[in-house]
């Protein structure tokens, strides 16, 4: 592993109205959205870049996950060997500046990145087939979708408890420990989403069923949320509180959750009808949004800072 | 006594090998791969049989229609293009009345069998003179590729995906929506029982008989035509062949390119012998799997020695029966050649621009006339088999013998008959797409000639012949042999079942992973359209669409209906779509102006990018190939 630390203005682009100095170009700016080239590298998997604590972590070349950055100093941490964006999660450390990505490939990798570089976790425990998703990640505990099953686990846990279950390949679970949600096809072909407590092991109950789809599942570690016909639907396993909000969503990427806050793709019409169709826009339940010409799409929250793609690069906007 | 011992020694050979295979434990070669592949061996020797035992028949019948005294065997080329013929043509209208299905699939090949029965004489061919080594290197590279899972782009969208769509529908694809099936499908009607009883390596070991009945038609034709050489002669045309990448990357392949090529040496040796029935056949079988055997046709009718009433008469009749896939298209209101031409005459609309289905500049190195005059060089020397630069490789040989042959041209009449019909072939190439696997249905006949050619020009020396002829081919070995080593070493372990087909499909295929969602998820009644991709064979369910060149029938749909497609796609039944991430690169189109290529290529591109965003709904993407749901209430 090596690590590397840029100036601000190789991170990111200056936007004309900032370009007075490299420093107010910085990735921490409010309100504003900058290019952040350093990630532009297409990913295979289109769910990354994105962001997890104080990190973005994507792709530089050959489509597979090889570079992450630290927001708020502007260093980059090189990731090698690479990971595959299909197979891979992460998620904030315990600490503050920490990252953790999980790869599940055959074996489970478990990659613990600090500014100061990245280590491979030893004795991983390792799962007995191949997931058919990407998996869900926590610092100490990870989850993963298999043809028949749903795993979640300790990363060194010596026992592993199974959860049967028929999860829909490409839909990565959703982990707020000890909880686990994700998604299965109901015998009408319609989509569902059920949860189960992994500790102690309890039985998976459905948590959400039609009518319509129920839908892309995901987590910031204490709350749930997932996309339902015409609305995003949030459920804190904690106090079993569940709210819902209006949201023309899920038609392309999942929603994105942190502290509680979530941000969405959101079909919008224009205003004048200046595009003979909608525009697509990025809102969050706190007000932030990503707008502009084109598309903005693939959201990604974290703290202050959205992660999104529009006009082929990849945008990183903090907030106001 | 005398015969219990042989009898013996074969069972004892029997019990050997499946002790061998089932008690290895390596596991090298699995039982369920062995059986596989014994299936597909025992589909396409029945195939090829009632193929030839009924063709025979009929020629038979049809020569003594011409002349009743006629007791002549029937040549095997003969008999199998007759064989193959009647089964299209007993085929198609059971196909376009929608009758079709795997137990329908079999009744031309009953129809064969029963006309088998009556004992037709064949001439088979003599073997005597063909080296076995090259027989061994067509097999063993036919039965590795065949065995192994189909992943060429060709064959996963056209050649097995058109039979495979005929047995699920039962009717005739065809139309805008099934470009492809507009095409004359003569291969398709053969192809469907193979697939449907042999897997999907019995269509692929077409091309391994084809290759092995090039090889014996080669030689036969080269011992015809320089009977006093035809051992040298024969063995250099045979390592034209199987010094070429083309014709080797071929021959385990799902693909019209060696059919088309036995039908043109079929049509050449009966041309040259005065065969008028054979000849006939032939041609109409060539014309009927690839329109480019055209070229080798003309050369052929220039050469026969025919009287010119004759000459018409067969070629009118070589015409007819290509006809009746014409009458079809016509009758379905597209042009008689469509998806080659029409694209601006369609009943669902005409796209704004000209719509071109293939752009010949695109291809080789070049059509200016110093290009031109360099393409003999240009098209074995610098050709890639990985690039639009002629797509291919084939030995350096062709370079050696050539001007040798052209040089020993004057000798014989039928060695200059030969040298014509080559020449009228590399000349039709050459205003053609510059593809060397466009060059294949005429390359037997190339090999033929400069092979009798050099036999003939250096009839004295033949030893000298022979080791300048080794050299040559030795130093293509590299950029020939070494590209098909590398494919089949890849696709070894899994022809032998070490590997998982599922898997290696995934690692090989961009667009599998994609299509093993959908196969599993998607509902068993929904319809698919295949936007800027290829896998229509893979798919178990309903298609429609999928790649031509350039993606013709994609962007037709783009270009006709616009802000629409989506919801127009719906109208007809789709439901989901299946779209790969492609980008036409400004390099490969130098040739348009900066318009032409932004409005026909570029604007339709962006425009489905931005109708998957707001009619239809991702639900799967992997390797750039996406799963969508179109949305029941787009406009």
């Amino acid at each position: 592993m090596t690590h590397r630390r840029y100036g601000a203005l190789l991170l990111v682009g200056i936007p004309a109205a900032w370009s007075s100095t490299a420093r107010t170009a910085t990735s921490g700016t409010p309100g504003v959205a900058v290019p952040l080239y350093a990630l532009d590298g297409t990913c295979s998997e289109r769910h990354f870049p994105r962001l997890a604590g104080e990190w973005a972590v994507g792709c530089s070349r050959q489509g597979r996950i090889d570079r992450a950055v630290h927001l708020p100093d502007g260093r980059i941490v090189e990731l090698d060997p690479s990971l595959d964006p299909a197979r891979t999660a992460v998620s904030a450390g315990t600490t503050s500046d920490a990252l953790v990505l999980v790869e599940l490939d055959g074996r489970t990798r478990v990659v613990d990145v600090t500014p100061h570089g990245a280590t491979d976790r030893d004795g991983v425990t390792r799962l007995p087939a191949a997931p058919i998703a990407p998996p869900a990640g926590a610092p100490e505990h990870f989850a993963a979708a298999l043809p028949d099953r749903i795993e979640a686990l300790a990363y060194h846990a010596r026992v592993r408890p199974t959860f049967k279950a028929h999860p829909v390949g490409w839909y990565a679970p959703a982990l707020a420990w000890p909880h686990v949600a994700w998604v299965e096809r109901s015998d009408a072909a319609v989509e569902q989403v059920w949860t189960v407590q992994a500790a102690p092991p309890g039985e998976p109950r459905l948590l959400s069923e039609g009518p319509g789809h129920q839908r892309h599942v995901v987590s910031d570690g204490r709350h749930i949320a997932w996309v339902a016909p015409g609305r995003l639907e949030q459920w804190t396993p904690s106090t079993g509180a569940r709210t819902s909000l209006p949201a023309d969503t899920g038609f392309h990427a999942p929603p994105t959750i942190s502290d509680g806050v979530v941000c969405w793709e959101e079909r919008r019409e224009p205003p004048g009808g200046a595009r003979p169709r909608p525009d697509i826009d990025i809102l969050c339940s706190d007000g932030m949004e990503a707008t502009g010409p084109g598309d903005q799409l693939w959201p990604s929250r974290s703290g202050p800072w959205l992660l999104y793609r529009a006009d082929g690069h990849t945008w990183l906007k903090t907030a106001s | 006594m005398k015969t219990a011992l042989p009898v013996l020694t074969v069972f004892a050979a029997a019990v050997l090998a499946v002790a061998t295979i089932a008690v290895d434990p390596m596991g090298s070669m699995l039982p369920e791969t062995v059986l596989r592949l014994a299936r597909a061996l025992a589909v396409i020797g029945a195939h090829t049989a009632v193929s030839v035992g009924g063709g025979a028949a009929v020629a038979q019948w049809l020569r003594r229609r011409l002349r009743p005294d006629d007791t002549t065997p029937t040549d095997w080329l003969t008999a199998l293009m007759t064989g193959w013929l009647v089964w299209g043509l007993v085929g198609l209208p059971l196909a376009a009345g929608g009758a079709w299905s795997p137990s329908v699939s079999l009744a031309p090949g009953v129809v064969l069998g029963g006309l088998a029965l009556t004992r037709p004489h064949v001439a088979w061919p003599d073997t005597r003179g063909v080296p076995m080594a090259l027989c061994a290197v067509v097999a063993i590279v036919g039965l590795i590729d065949a065995s192994a899972p189909p992943i060429d782009t060709d064959e996963l969208y056209q050649h097995l995906a058109l039979p495979g769509r005929l047995l699920r529908t039962g009717d005739l694809p065809g139309g805008v929506l099934h470009p492809d099936g507009s095409r004359p499908q003569l291969l398709t009607l053969l192809v469907s029982p193979l697939l449907a009883f042999g897997t999907d390596t019995a269509p692929r070991l077409l091309s391994t008989v084809c290759g092995l009945g090039i090889l014996l038609g080669t030689d036969d034709l080269v011992r015809r035509t320089v009977p006093d050489h035809a051992r040298v002669g024969g063995a250099l045309a045979g390592c034209v062949l199987i010094g070429s990448y083309t014709f080797l990357h071929d021959l385990g392949l799902a693909a019209n390119n060696l059919p088309t090529a036995l039908a043109v040496l079929a049509t050449v040796r009966a041309g040259l012998a005065g065969r008028l029935v054979g000849l006939v056949v032939a041609a109409g079988v060539a014309l009927s799997f690839k329109y480019t055997a055209a070229g080798a046709m003309v050369g052929i009718w220039l050469v026969l020695q025919l009287p010119l009433r004759t000459r018409v008469a067969t070629g009118m009749l070589a015409l007819l029966c290509v006809a009746p896939w014409w009458i079809r298209n016509a009758l379905e209101g597209l042009h008689p050649l469509f998806p080659y031409a029409g694209w601006g005459q369609l009943p669902t609309g005409a796209p704004p621009g000209d719509l071109t289905f293939q752009y010949l500049d695109k291809y080789g190195a070049g059509r200016r006339a110093s290009d031109l005059l360099l393409l003999p060089w240009n098209a074995v020397m610098t050709a890639e088999i990985g690039s639009f630069r002629f797509l291919g490789r084939i030995t350096p040989l062709l370079l050696l013998l050539g001007p040798l042959a052209l040089g020993a041209a004057a000798r014989t009449t039928a060695l200059r008959r030969l040298v014509v019909v080559s020449t009228v072939i590399c000349v039709a190439w050459a205003a053609g797409p510059h593809w060397l696997r466009h060059l294949l249905p005429g390359l037997p006949v190339l090999a033929a000639t400069v092979g009798a050619g050099a036999a003939a020009a250096l009839r004295r020396t033949p030893a000298v012949l022979l080791a300048a002829s080794s050299v040559v081919l030795l130093a293509g070995a590299p950029s020939n042999w070494a590209p098909v080593a590398t494919h089949l070493a890849d696709r070894l372990p899994v022809a032998l079942g070490q590997e998982s087909r599922a898997a290696y499909l995934s690692r090989a295929v961009r667009s599998a992973d994609a299509v093993a969602w959908l196969n599993e998820h998607l509902p068993e009644d929904a319809t698919v359209a295949i936007l800027y991709e290829w896998p229509g064979h893979l798919i178990e369910r309903r298609t429609v669409l999928g790649s031509v060149e350039d993606h013709v029938p994609t962007r037709y749909w783009l270009l006709v209906h616009e802000e629409r497609s989506l919801a127009a796609l719906r109208d007809r039944g789709v439901t989901h779509l299946v779209v790969g991430r492609f980008r036409f690169l400004r390099k490969w189109y130098p040739f348009l102006s900066d318009t032409v290529f932004e409005a026909m290529f570029e604007a339709p591109t962006q425009r489905l990018e931005a109708l998957l965003l707001t009619d239809a709904t991702l639900v799967f993407e992997r390797n750039h190939t996406r799963v969508y749901r179109i949305d029941p209430d787009s406009p």
